[in-house]
């Protein structure tokens, strides 16, 4: 998931591969024996990761997630995926700080001229599936010149207009549509692209071995897996796309022309996930077994409702996929990234859990939990089923489970008519639709038509308000010594302001509006203080051999400025070690300089006396050469 | 006359200490405004950057930057050049103190998820500003990593070269990039 952001995906990512031998270690999953057919606990296991989590950042299991250095991470790829995971999994957490922290942050990107990337649309996409999983709404969040801004259109239909999705590779397509999907938001006539314009993009790009990848001609478990779980609300869908592969080229070299629906390319998709699995249950990504890749293909497969754990494709060996995902967990509770041996490499050291194999782990658990009990996928954001929804879905499953080769062209009449007359308004959650299709379409029946899926299909969205407890008022009233704020009280003066934002009215809510305005007011001076005083170290200390002392008012002026900051603030300022060391060597030049002017004063001195006497010795040479000429 | 010839040889003393000089410093200052200096018992490291890659790129390369104040002739940013080794240095310390040194511009991301610095852009180069799989990478002698640069603990003699490629790291012999190929 990493991946999706950018190259360091690939830099540090994929790069975490090895091509030594395996020492592969036995199941790390504690002392139990996994039967494949037991219904386990999901949710300990999810459990399990969030507490990992927790202590790997220093906190308590009783503790909330987001706190403090947590929070420092909301907008970036380490933060962000935990937070839509516990969002999607419905944990109680402190969501609204969360939101706090994020909403200042792209207050503060979208003043640049990059905005939130100047070539990842996928930093929109991630963030704005993170704020909708914890309850925000990124069709209107955060300001920019005066307006909410809408990171759903910034980051997929219309972000076209600055820069293609595509320019970081298939990931800003694979992201674009699944931002789109969260909610299943309606594209404008006037978007840039359309929901089918950023189906065709992925579509263009499937290998001729029936995967995805980001570049080459052989596909990778993780993208084939991603592209998936993009495409998965179309599979039930009869639409035919006519388009020419920019992959596949025929004998003469030229792209092939292509028509296929997506269930076609999904299904060849699966078949080349299937074929790639290990005896283990594993995946391998790069050459390499790792847990990511597991992860990616469980949340693929729970997208498209086929089960990881009892699907024949994805059992080999008596081993699911999800056996495969487990065999990664530690005894701590997070997953490590792989059992391959690499002494230098800290990351992959065995039994040693990762944050990142860890949070691309809870993803999966979470989409297998949602999936064992019917509802919506994990980037399926929309209100979740009701129990009467599941209960309408499972009784069509069931009636299209009944057809058989001599069911006659009524009876598949009459569940085609049931479907149409239900509520059931999204076909990817009637599992074996494709079954339905494919009798239909042998007896001659009518398929319904598709609901809204191309057009999207928004449900209102709910105005979110939250509390504004005792322990706030006293966080406010907290922050009236103004002196005393430092960087450190950024989080919470940011979550206070995002409460006060989004509270119902009270009496005092204004006068503490001023108190928090103005402690993020100090709180910004500050943190251009130190902006500048970094920007003022990297630009007037170097190279050290040309300082002199036209600089070193310049090097005093940065020093005093860097000795008022407050302790915390200090340690904000980077290489202060080499302001010191030009002040140093500054001082030393003026010392150089004053011990100079004193010697050669004192020269001077000398040499003026010395000059005197001599001229004073002839004088009395002189005058005594002239007395005795007289004489 | 005695007088003065002990005057004239202080005169000259003096003037032989300010014309060869001699810096008036304490060990502590010295020492401090001399780290980096090389002497026959430092250890030291070689680093080189350099973005040749981009040259057999130029069309995808971001029109903003196509001219030579990004793109150097040859491509080279820095040539190989030695830094002192100090205590605990990692790969990336090594890369934003020559940038410094150097002048030139340098924006790097600390991800607390990797315990590292990523680097996105080096002389205002980027991820990404010459299509869809560049970015920079770095080898310690001739060798990838497999990790992050603030992970890389140096040596005595290490070869540090943080290099840009245009293909995921094929165009500058990753092995693990060429896996696929």
């Amino acid at each position: 998931m990493k991946k999706a952001n950018s190259i360091i995906g690939i830099i540090l990512v994929i790069a975490l591969i090895f091509t030594g031998l395996s020492t592969k270690t036995a199941v790390a999953y504690g002392d139990e024996n996994f039967n494949r057919k037991d219904i386990f606990a999901v949710d300990s296991l999810i459990e399990d990761v969030i507490n990992w989590k927790k202590s790997n950042m220093g906190y308590e299991v009783t503790e909330s997630l987001f706190q403090d250095e947590f929070l420092e991470m909301a907008g970036s790829t380490s933060g962000d995926w935990y937070a839509m995971a516990l969002g999607r999994y419905g944990y109680e957490d402190n969501y609204g700080s969360y939101l706090g922290v994020i909403d200042d942050y792209i207050e503060t990107e979208y003043k640049t001229d990059a905005k939130l990337d100047i070539y990842k649309a996928t930093e929109w996409q991630r963030i704005g599936l993170a704020i909708t999983a914890v309850g925000g709404n990124p069709k209107a969040f955060s300001n920019f010149e005066g307006s909410p801004i809408d990171l759903v259109s910034d980051g997929s239909y219309n972000r076209g207009l600055v820069q293609s999705p595509g320019r970081q590779g298939i990931n800003g397509w694979i992201y674009g549509l699944i931002f789109m999907d969260s909610k299943r938001y309606e594209i404008p006539d006037t978007a840039n692209d359309t929901r089918e314009d950023f189906i065709l993009e992925l579509l263009k790009l499937q290998l001729a071995d029936g995967g995805f990848a980001l570049m080459g001609n052989k596909s990778d478990v993780d993208i084939t897996a991603m592209t998936l779980q993009a495409l998965a609300p179309y599979y039930n869908s009869e639409r035919e796309f006519s388009y020419v592969s920019a992959k596949i080229k025929d004998e003469k070299g030229e792209f092939i022309p292509q028509v296929k629906t997506v269930r076609e390319v999904v299904d060849e998709s699966v078949l080349f996930l299937s074929s790639t699995q290990n005896e283990t249950g594993t995946f391998a990504s790069w050459g390499s077994e790792n847990s990511e890749s597991s992860s990616q293909v469980i949340l693929a497969l729970t997208a498209l409702r086929i089960d990881p754990h009892n699907d024949q494709r994805f059992v080999k060996n008596d081993k699911s996929a999800i056996d495969g995902l487990l065999t990664f967990k530690q005894n701590d509770g997070g997953f490590t990234h792989s059992y391959s041996f690499d002494s230098e490499n800290p990351n992959a050291v065995p039994s040693v859990s990762s944050s990142m194999a860890s949070e691309q782990a809870l993803c999966a658990l979470i989409s297998y939990d949602r999936f064992l009990s019917n509802q919506r996928t994990f980037y399926d954001m929309r209100e979740d089923f009701t129990v009467e929804e599941i209960a309408q879905i499972s009784a069509v499953e069931k009636s299209i489970e009944r057809l058989n080769q001599n069911s006659t062209k009524l009876e598949i009449q009459q569940i085609v008519s049931t479907l149409e007359e239900s509520n059931i308004t999204d076909l990817s959650y009637v599992n074996n639709y494709w079954n339905l299709s494919a009798y239909a379409k042998k007896h001659h029946v009518k398929l319904l038509a598709e609901k809204e899926i191309y057009q999207g299909n928004q449900e209102e969205l709910i105005e979110n308000i939250v509390a504004f407890t005792d322990v706030n008022v006293k966080q406010v009233e907290a922050l009236i010594d103004y002196e005393n704020l430092t960087t450190e009280n950024y989080v919470e003066v940011v979550h206070l302001m995002y409460l006060l934002e989004n509270t119902n009215e009270f009496q005092k809510k204004n006068q503490y509006k001023t108190i928090v305005d103005k402690a993020y007011n100090h709180i910004q001076s500050i943190k251009s203080e130190i902006e500048y005083i970094n920007m003022k170290i990297t630009t007037e200390l170097y190279p050290f051999s040309k300082l002199s002392l036209k600089d070193k008012a310049v090097c005093e002026e940065i020093f005093n400025r860097y000795e008022n900051l407050s302790q915390v603030d200090k340690g904000e300022v980077t290489h202060i070690d080499d302001l010191i060391r030009a002040k140093t060597q500054l001082d030393n030049l003026t010392t150089a300089w004053i011990i100079g002017g004193g010697l050669s004063a004192i020269s001077l001195v000398v040499i003026a006396i010395v000059v005197i006497r001599i001229r004073k010795r002839q004088k009395v040479k002189r005058s005594m050469e002239m007395e005795e000429s007289q004489e | 006359m005695k007088k003065d010839l002990v005057a004239i040889a202080v005169v000259v003393f003096i003037l032989v200490i300010l014309l060869s000089g001699t810096k008036i410093q304490s060990v502590d200052d010295y020492y401090l405004t001399h780290i980096d200096e090389i002497t026959d018992d430092s250890e030291t490291i070689y680093i080189s950057i350099d973005c040749k890659t981009v040259l057999d790129n130029w069309d995808k390369l971001d029109e903003s930057l196509q001219n030579e104040k990004f793109i150097p002739a040859e491509g080279i940013v820095l040539e190989k050049s030695q830094y002192v080794l100090r205590p605990d240095d990692n790969a990336f310390d090594v890369l934003d103190r020559a940038i410094r040194h150097n002048e030139i511009q340098m924006e790097a991301v600390y991800s607390k998820g990797f315990g590292s610095n990523y680097v996105k852009g080096i002389n205002h180069l980027y991820e990404f500003s010459c299509g869809e799989l560049s970015g920079w990478m770095y080898k310690v002698n001739g060798e990838f990593p497999s990790y992050g640069a603030s992970k890389y603990e140096l040596q005595d003699g290490d070869y540090v070269e943080w290099v840009y490629s245009c293909d995921l790291g094929r165009d500058v012999g990753s092995e693990w990039g060429a896996q696929t190929a």
